[in-house]
């Protein structure tokens, strides 16, 4: 996403993207790992992270790999791994230019 | 169930506004289970619900079982499908998270709404274009291969006339208020989408309007007896058309007056039906509010003495070839506005012309009437004429051996 003119991945988006990095995941537990991880900081809500999905699922950064009654699964692409690298990196120089000023 | 019924006081994509409202009526007790114009509540709600309105998506008018699942997770419940436009869901746990954490997540979900609503906006415009100019098109462009003498300009005054029926304007009342509803609702879905491209907060929602109560009303006052002539003329009652003339109490010329011979209706003569099975004597009323008396009547005659050719008919016979059959054909206007009674005139006398013939118009005078208009055509099939006293208008046409100039007396008594 980044560099491809569609700018910054926002907070939401870059957690349910690293959600993804070791497993196939379903909605439910994405909403579990992302508060888990932030310790309560960012909680996904419902509308917020369905809407992610499908915006992912359309611009194949993620696909889907099972259904299981109510259960949707889903898996990181090789697109969607790049983006959210990408966007680590941009993080990664805006913390770094941060400090840098700071010293 | 006993069921609570309210006019949605708000634009429908005015969504923190009617999320809000339908809260308050759940303080009050009340449940929404259908949501368009109108809301239809039962006395299920639980004060402190909050609603919150959903885009529809890609998947149609229920949600899918995934999105069920999530919801249902964060303790938020589908309580129904608002038309086409959204799902509401509900939540009585205070706690329950809020469905859009963050402003961007929210516009993407919205972008796809306007995008659709944007769509069916521009769709609404083309169609409406292409009608517009079809109907242009067809009323002062369109020139049949077989009208020698064209003058599309000339059905301008009935034009006129006709818009100003009741059937139009309950048409042009209701589409005006659905148009202004419709712009609105444009406008508001916009201004919430602009604002969380841009990262704000959507604007507030200007609340409940009594404004648009009334336009939703007019609305439906405008639109009921709208469809109920729509329907009526589906089923050919239409009671104010094809009246039998024993039965129409309007003053008219009688066929028979013209004539020196007498003549007889089909009916009377051959004892069934006529021979298309259309009654060939009756009278139809118009209103417009330009001309609160408007009516047309239609004659036609046989003579009892039969022509060699036993099923053969002419209004001028020849050689005793065929039977003796005339018409006449009247329309009498009584007009509010004195100045429109001779371009009426005119335009009645072009709807009556038959177009494959080259007509010449003549103006006569007649005491005490403002304008005569006689004419005639190169080939004799017929003649017409016009008269006009102020506001009162009478054309006719007429097919038989008589001349309406012979009988201008006559006919003067439809205006004086």
């Amino acid at each position: 996403m980044v560099g491809k003119g569609r700018g910054a991945l926002t907070e939401p988006m870059f957690y349910v993207l690293m959600s993804f990095l070791h497993q196939d995941i379903c909605g439910i537990e994405i909403t579990e790992f992302v508060e888990k991880k932030t310790g309560g900081r960012v909680r996904l809500g419902p509308g917020t992270l369905y809407t992610l999905l499908a915006k992912f699922q359309d611009e194949h950064l993620i696909e889907e790999t099972q259904t299981e009654g109510r259960k949707r699964t889903y898996r990181l692409t090789d697109k969607g791994r790049e983006a959210f690298h990408e966007e680590l990196m941009r993080l990664r120089a805006c913390v770094q230019d941060g400090e840098e000023e700071l010293r | 169930m006993k069921k609570v019924r309210k006019i949605l006081p708000l634009s429908i994509y005015d969504i923190p506004g009617i999320e809000s409202w339908l809260e308050e009526q759940a303080n009050a007790g009340l449940f929404p289970v259908y949501l368009d114009t109108w809301v239809t509540f039962t006395h299920d709600g639980v004060p402190g619900t909050r609603f919150r309105l959903e885009p529809l998506g890609k998947t149609g008018d229920t949600p899918t079982e995934d999105q069920l699942e999530l919801y249902h997770h964060a303790e938020w419940q589908y309580a129904l499908t608002v038309g086409d436009v959204y799902y509401l869901f509900y939540a009585t746990d205070p706690n329950a998270v809020e469905l859009y954490s963050d402003v961007n997540s929210r516009r993407l979900s919205l972008e796809r709404l306007e995008q659709r609503v944007q769509r069916s906006h521009r769709a609404c415009i083309v169609i409406y274009t292409l009608l517009a100019a079809a109907v242009i098109w067809a009323l002062f462009f369109f020139k049949s291969k077989y009208d020698v003498q064209p003058d599309n300009l000339a059905r301008l005054p009935l034009l006129l006339l006709s818009l100003f029926e009741p059937t139009v304007l309950l048409f042009l009342g209701a589409a005006t208020f659905q148009w202004q509803q419709w712009r609105r609702n444009l406008r508001i879905l916009q201004k919430t989408c602009q604002a969380l491209k841009n990262g704000l907060i959507p604007p507030p929602s200007p609340g409940p309007s009594k404004k648009i109560v009334w336009e939703k009303i007019w609305t439906l006052v405008l639109i009921i007896p709208l469809l109920a002539v729509i329907v009526l003329e589906m089923f050919h009652f239409t009671p104010l058309e094809d009246i039998p003339l024993q039965n129409f109490q309007q003053p008219y010329i009688e066929l028979q007056t013209l004539e020196q011979e007498p003549v007889l209706p089909w009916e009377e003569l051959f004892d069934e039906p006529p021979f298309r099975g259309e009654a060939e004597n009756v009278a139809e009323v118009r209103f417009s509010l330009l001309s609160p008396t408007w009516y047309s009547v239609q004659q036609n005659g046989y003579s009892p003495q039969s022509g060699k050719q036993p099923n053969a008919f002419s209004p001028k016979p020849e050689d005793g070839n065929y039977r003796y059959a005339p018409n006449l054909d009247m329309t009498c206007f009584s007009l509010l506005i004195p100045a429109l009674a001779r371009p009426a005139a005119t335009a009645q006398l072009n709807e009556y012309r038959s177009v494959n013939l080259r007509w010449s118009y003549q103006d006569a005078a007649f005491p005490g009437l403002d304008f005569v208009i006689l004419a005639t055509n190169s080939r004799g099939v017929g003649e017409m004429a016009a008269l006009g006293k102020d506001g009162r208008v009478a054309v006719f046409r007429y097919a038989g051996v008589e001349h309406l100039s012979d009988h201008l007396e006559q006919l003067a008594d439809m205006v004086l």
